[in-house]
């Protein structure tokens, strides 16, 4: 495996997203950074991290989170392209419910346990990719008439937004990530991408990212 | 409209109604407000209401905590997706009324707890007008299990005497159920094999309980305790609840018969003899049998010594009735009242040190 060096720092590079929808959301941004690291199971320290994160979360975070600036835009950029907040939740609230019903932060592996942390540090969504089945920038779109999403049986509605390399869909936006091109056993480096609305200040977008990526690095 | 017109046929006002349901355009140069209708500008409008209508009902949500019962849900589109200007409208709409609905809810809500807290209120200045009256932290919108109850004192006494009280209860009960497993707690398997290596270190690795008579002393429980605990550093005595309880409850027997042996004793002053001395001598014997039984509970308790009293309480009479009695000599009568004496104020000192851990006495529990 490719060994990180020890001087490196996460440069996030900013995606593109489509005229169409920039045109329509205005603040709609995709942030990713690479990184070479394996999906195995989480090292002590990181599992340290996720325990401390649980001692510092509880009811009345999860009482006051939607109240947020970064949780709100969330929830607003919900409302604005048709998902309930309350039924498709958010990505900070969805961990949040997590740890109020499970009682702490489950660890689950190294690239999930990296995302959670950020997640709830900064409260921007993440997503991960694998690097290797990624084909040049990351970016955001409207899904094309009859196309097609690995794993899916019928073709994507028309209009849907998802996120996508320059070749094909790599997920739905805030839903289901394409077969294949997720991270899995194997994977040896992984795409990052931090998906910004109107509300979420660049800056929210880097630290998510640099926070992910050094949480990977412990 | 000219005639000229209408012949051309790729202006929009003159197609066929069927062929389209786009409404016409009014002629160029004519700009009204039924077709300068910019969708975009529109929808921007739109998802700037829905933005203030998000935050006003996550503010209800937060301010309605704790609770329960209220509906914030408010269906979505399906997406994601670009939404219409009627799709984004309908979620519009939906928000106003849900904020609405929401708002309505905690104003009835607010009232009913403000009527509440009145009654709780007028439940302490009068509880005798309010018998049985029960209200809990929920009906004033409060989290936790507190609750306001008036109940009689002294139970069945005080309801035929009328002593009517507000009485707080002292929140809600521990949490029950499975706790999340110690981080330091070795799993079965270790336990095993510490046991075999260790067996006799194997309750302080794992931190399992020790057994008693590997256990802190009392006193050092009580001194640790007592550090902890606000109330015994502010009055430098042990915690009240440390005190041991009569095996009465809480009814006042001890108070009660050291009242009436005070009064008799003050009825006997005025009386002449010899009723007045048999007066003084019983209400010296209530009042002295009250604190006797005050201090047999506090020893055995291991709260405060009392070996000194318990003792002399043995002694003395061992030497009164040998002296009144009997007819042998006052110094065989003392002799025998000393030993009494010692011989009770060893078992007394053996009783408090095997229920106080180790300690000899203690003059403070």
């Amino acid at each position: 495996m490719e060994r990180v060096p020890e001087d490196w720092e996460a440069a996030p590079e900013p995606g593109w997203v489509a005229p169409a929808l920039a045109e329509e959301f205005s603040g709609l941004s995709i942030a990713t950074t690479s990184l070479a690291t394996t999906p195995g199971r989480s090292p002590e320290a990181l599992r340290e991290r996720l325990r401390e994160l649980s001692d510092r979360i509880a009811g009345p975070q999860a009482i006051q989170l939607r109240q947020k600036p970064i949780p709100w835009a969330y929830r607003v950029f919900f409302r604005h392209i048709g998902l309930d907040p309350d039924t498709t939740w958010t990505p900070i609230e969805q961990l949040i419910f997590e740890r109020i019903h499970d009682g702490r932060f489950t660890s689950r592996n190294r690239v999930d346990d990296a995302l959670t942390i950020a997640t709830v540090e900064v409260g921007v969504a993440l997503r991960a990719f694998d690097a290797d089945r990624v084909s040049g920038a990351v970016g955001l779109r409207l899904s094309e008439p009859g196309e097609k999403f690995e794993g899916r049986t019928s073709p994507l509605p028309e209009g849907t937004i998802v996120i996508a390399d320059e070749e094909r869909a790599l997920g739905i936006l805030f839903g289901s990530t394409a077969e294949g091109r997720g991270v899995r056993r194997g994977t040896r480096c992984v795409v990052l991408g931090a998906i910004g609305v109107r509300g979420v200040p660049d800056i929210a977008l880097e630290e998510a990212l640099w926070v992910a990526s050094s949480a990977l690095r412990a | 409209m000219p005639e000229e017109l209408l012949e051309l046929t790729q202006l929009p006002e003159v197609i066929a109604p069927e062929e389209s349901l786009v409404p016409p355009a009014p002629p160029e140069g004519l700009d009204t407000a039924l077709y300068e209708y910019d969708e975009l500008a529109s929808r921007a409008n739109l998802r700037r209401q829905i933005a203030g209508l998000e935050l006003q009902l996550a503010r209800l949500f937060g301010s309605a905590f704790p609770r329960t019962g209220i509906d914030y849900g408010v269906a979505g589109m399906g997406g994601p997706r670009l939404l219409s200007v009627d799709e984004l409208e309908t979620i519009r709409d939906g928000l106003v009324q849900r904020v609405n609905d929401v708002r309505l809810t905690l104003n009835d809500a607010s009232y009913v707890e403000q009527k509440n807290r009145e009654l709780i209120e007028s439940m302490t200045a009068d509880p005798v007008s309010h018998k049985w009256v029960r209200v809990n932290n929920a009906d004033i919108g409060e989290p936790g299990c507190k609750h306001w109850h008036v109940t009689p004192r002294l139970g069945p006494v005080g309801m035929l005497m009328g002593w009517w009280r507000v009485k707080v209860s002292s929140g809600c009960p521990l949490a029950e159920g499975l706790r999340p497993p110690d981080r330091y707690m070795p799993t079965k398997r270790q336990r095993r094999k510490r046991r075999r290596r260790q067996p006799a270190a194997q309750s302080r690795s794992t931190g399992a309980p020790r057994p008693a008579g590997d256990s802190l002393s009392g006193q050092a429980v009580r001194r640790q305790r007592k550090r902890s605990d606000p109330i015994a550093l502010a009055t430098g005595r042990g915690h009240p609840a440390d005190r041991p309880r009569a095996p009465w409850g809480d009814f006042p027997l001890s108070e009660i018969v050291i009242f009436i042996g005070i009064v008799v004793l003050i009825v006997g002053f005025f009386i002449p003899p010899p009723q007045g001395f048999v007066m003084i001598a019983v209400g010296l014997g209530l009042g002295s049998l009250a604190g006797l039984e005050l201090s047999i509970r506090e020893h055995f308790a291991a709260y405060r010594s009392h070996t000194l009293l318990l003792s002399a309480a043995v002694g003395v009479p061992v030497f009164g009735g040998l002296f009144l009695g009997t007819s042998l000599s006052p110094a065989i009568c003392v002799i025998a009242g000393l030993l009494a004496f010692g011989g009770a104020a060893w078992l007394f000192t053996s009783a408090f040190r095997r229920r106080s851990g180790g300690a000899l006495y203690r003059l403070r529990g």
